[in-house]
């Protein structure tokens, strides 16, 4: 690849392909985020009794003793989001879970169940916490059907946003090769390889789809764990938030997204490269 | 003298096989200028698309400098390729680059280093008298001076050997005699070989040199 004429291409670039290569990427990361989701696993049966642990506190704690409560459980590596309530209705848990009514409770939403037992024990520990809860996580039934329609149109998605954005890339490369024509036949005559130039063209759309699969992979370690902290969210979200997990669809993303630019770039420079 | 160019029994045949050029035989000496006059589709394009190695021959010898066009490896007739300098029929202009970029772009991407560039751009600018044209896009300018532009791109990494492809179509009488001036002037100054092909006797006649005609296939003298 040729850097002077990388700069060049980025920096003659007309309004119209720079539209398209900035489509390419937003559907490309859009495909990558839905396709990420279809795939993961939503089945309830995989989710545990105790996903969830419900602190039921001393109704008469200091305001200073819950801050500090509540910044301590906030730490425990198993602990992937919480929920501070000042009254434990608030919380909005099922009937069969008995908490005092009137006093605060926290929610805890647990990175995976294997880690319950240890947290119960843990918080039962702290001052001011009187009871830890197992929550059964009871699945809304209208819920999980939707689910089963959403996984399949979230593979639809993936499927026609990659393409979509394949097309877009492949199109901007094609832009560009148009918008450079002159100066391509200028090299060619001057006994320039077709297939150097061409690297400076997928280079353009590799770098569109690399901040693409980036953003996406980026949404993917960073948004789900936040998505299964907002409240009616966790029913449509799948089960597993495991860090170690959640890197390795991200880095998975990226090169999903990577491929898809690597091959709308050279299906894009293809003619140029035979020429 | 050494030669620049050597052909021997050339055979070019097309996809329906029909042969277009048939055991052609020429040679070129180092410094000498050729033109080669035909009617339209003759092969005279074809002919300095062998002799970039472009086209590939069915039969027969091309030597270029030396080197065997016809079996030169991928890289080596790249390499001979950035030796020769073109002036082609058709002109694509670069839209994005001026005259001067335009230099400068193409010198960069051989490999000269940023000095080189800038002195050799200089150069061609200057001996072909289009100082007051470099900072405008090629497709701004006259078809004259958009030759010349196309000239200067052709000589400004030194060639070997300069390739004219009926640089004389559509450029008037008073064009013709302008730009035969340039590629005179500019063949003398550096001592090219030089290879003009046209369709027309009267404008290639104002270059002087060795003229031969490509008819039906073959090479014929021209009186």
């Amino acid at each position: 690849m040729n850097a002077s004429l990388f700069s060049r291409l980025l920096g003659s670039m007309r309004a119209n392909t720079l539209l398209l290569f900035l489509l390419g990427m937003v559907l490309l990361a859009a495909a990558l985020v839905g396709g990420v989701f279809s795939l993961l696993s939503w089945e309830p049966a995989e989710r545990g009794p105790a996903a969830q642990v419900a602190l039921a506190l001393d109704p008469l704690v200091q305001e200073a003793q819950l801050d500090r409560l509540y910044l301590e459980v906030r730490q425990w590596q198993e602990v992937t989001s919480l929920r501070l309530a000042l009254e434990a209705q608030d919380l909005g848990l099922p009937a069969s879970v008995a908490l005092p009514p009137n006093a605060p409770a926290i929610l805890l939403n647990l990175g995976s169940d294997a880690n319950s037992q240890q947290v119960m024990d843990r918080a039962q520990m702290l001052g001011g916490v009187q009871q830890a809860v197992p929550l059964a996580v009871v699945e809304d039934p209208a819920a999980q059907q939707q689910v089963q329609v959403i996984k399949p149109l979230l593979l639809s998605a993936f499927v026609v946003l990659t393409l979509a954005s394949f097309i877009a890339l492949h199109g901007g490369v094609r832009r560009l090769l148009r918008q450079w024509k002159g100066e391509l036949e200028l090299l060619r005559l001057s006994g320039v390889s077709p297939r150097d130039v061409a690297s400076s063209f997928a280079a353009v759309a590799l770098l569109f789809s690399a901040v693409g699969a980036a953003v996406a992979a980026a949404g993917i370690y960073l948004g789900l764990p936040w998505a299964q902290g907002v409240e009616g969210l966790q029913p449509y979200l799948p089960d597993s938030f495991e860090p170690q997990r959640l890197l390795g669809l991200a880095l998975g993303t990226l090169i999903a997204g990577l491929l898809v630019g690597v091959l709308a770039s050279a299906w894009g420079t293809r003619a140029q490269g035979r020429s | 003298m050494p030669r620049m160019i050597q052909i021997s029994e050339l055979t070019f045949a097309g996809r329906d096989r029909r042969r277009i050029l048939e055991n052609l035989n020429l040679s070129v000496e180092r410094g000498e200028v050729l033109t080669l006059i035909g009617p339209p589709h003759s092969g005279k394009t074809l002919l300095l698309e062998l002799l970039q190695g472009i086209a590939k021959p069915l039969s027969g010898q091309i030597l270029v400098s030396d080197r065997n066009v016809t079996r030169l490896s991928p890289a080596k007739l790249q390499q001979l390729r950035q030796q020769l300098g073109v002036v082609p029929q058709r002109l694509i202009c670069p839209a994005q680059l001026n005259l001067e970029e335009a230099l400068k772009f193409k010198l960069s991407w051989l490999g000269l280093s940023a000095k080189q560039v800038e002195r050799k751009g200089e150069e061609a600018i200057q001996a072909l008298g289009l100082v007051s044209l470099r900072a405008k896009h090629l497709c701004e300018l006259n078809p004259v001076d958009q030759r010349t532009a196309y000239l200067a791109l052709a000589i400004c990494h030194d060639p070997v050997l300069l390739m004219c492809d009926d640089p004389f179509m559509s450029l008037g009488e008073e064009g013709e005699a302008t730009f035969a001036l340039s590629l005179m002037k500019i063949q003398q100054q550096r001592n090219l070989t030089l290879l003009v092909t046209g369709q027309r006797p009267a404008p290639l006649q104002r270059i002087k040199g060795r003229m031969i005609a490509l008819q039906a296939g073959s090479f014929h003298k021209v009186n």
